[in-house]
């Protein structure tokens, strides 16, 4: 299983940022690889990037074309075992990373994953990244 | 069912536009032109993939060029706004 990261699905959406075109391969592979999932967290944490840069209209235009894009069924859930697996990396001092990459870590874990990005923050939290 | 089955049971004119649909993208993608329209799954792969390069070509129109520099360097500040 492997679990895309923020960091792919910001990319995916501006044609200018340098990991473009691999972003969007990983993207199309929700709907065309039954092994390729995304964290609800990850579209939260991109509504969150996007609310910095655009106008309301804009988001919903944007979030709207996104639930075209990425298949229900291939959004992966937080559920409680995923906030405890956080909790005891933060009582533990190994989250290297930020709430969302934590809860992402923490589902990597739960479900074997791999995670699609090139955030070093991951492989620090034991988790295998993939680019 | 053979896929050449599954055709005989769609209008001809459903399966024009498919072909039809298969040619923009192939078109619009600069991919070499080819028959490729022989199967079902061939037909539904195109639909899809259009409907997949329309919303992100909708996305990108809005986003070009201001989540270029989105990046680790970008994300560590954001972290510190992070809820």
């Amino acid at each position: 299983m492997k679990l895309l990261d923020t960091l792919t699905l910001i990319a995916s959406l501006d044609p200018s940022h340098r990991q473009h075109r691999k972003a969007v391969d990983y993207l199309q592979r929700l709907r065309t690889h039954s092994d390729v999932f995304i964290p609800c967290v990850a579209i939260h944490e991109c509504e969150l990037v996007l609310s910095k840069k655009f106008s309301l209209t804009q988001r919903e235009r944007i979030l709207r074309n996104l639930d075209l894009i990425i298949p229900k069924m291939k959004i992966v859930p937080v559920d409680a075992g995923t906030h405890a697996i956080a909790t005891q990396w933060k009582l533990l001092g190994q989250n290297f990373g930020g709430t969302t990459d934590t809860l992402i870590a923490s589902l990597a874990y739960q479900n074997k994953a791999d995670v699609v990005s090139w955030d070093a923050a991951f492989r620090h939290m034991g988790v295998k990244t993939i680019w | 069912m053979l896929p050449s089955d599954a055709l005989s049971r769609i209008e001809p004119k459903r399966i024009q536009d498919c072909v039809e649909t298969i040619k923009e993208i192939r078109e619009a993608f600069l991919l070499p032109p080819k028959i490729v329209a022989q199967d079902l799954n061939s037909i539904h792969k195109a639909l899809s993939d259009r409907s997949f390069w329309i919303a992100l070509s909708d996305i990108h129109s809005i986003t070009k060029g201001k989540l270029k520099d989105w990046d680790l360097t970008e994300k560590d500040k954001f972290k510190k706004h992070e809820i």
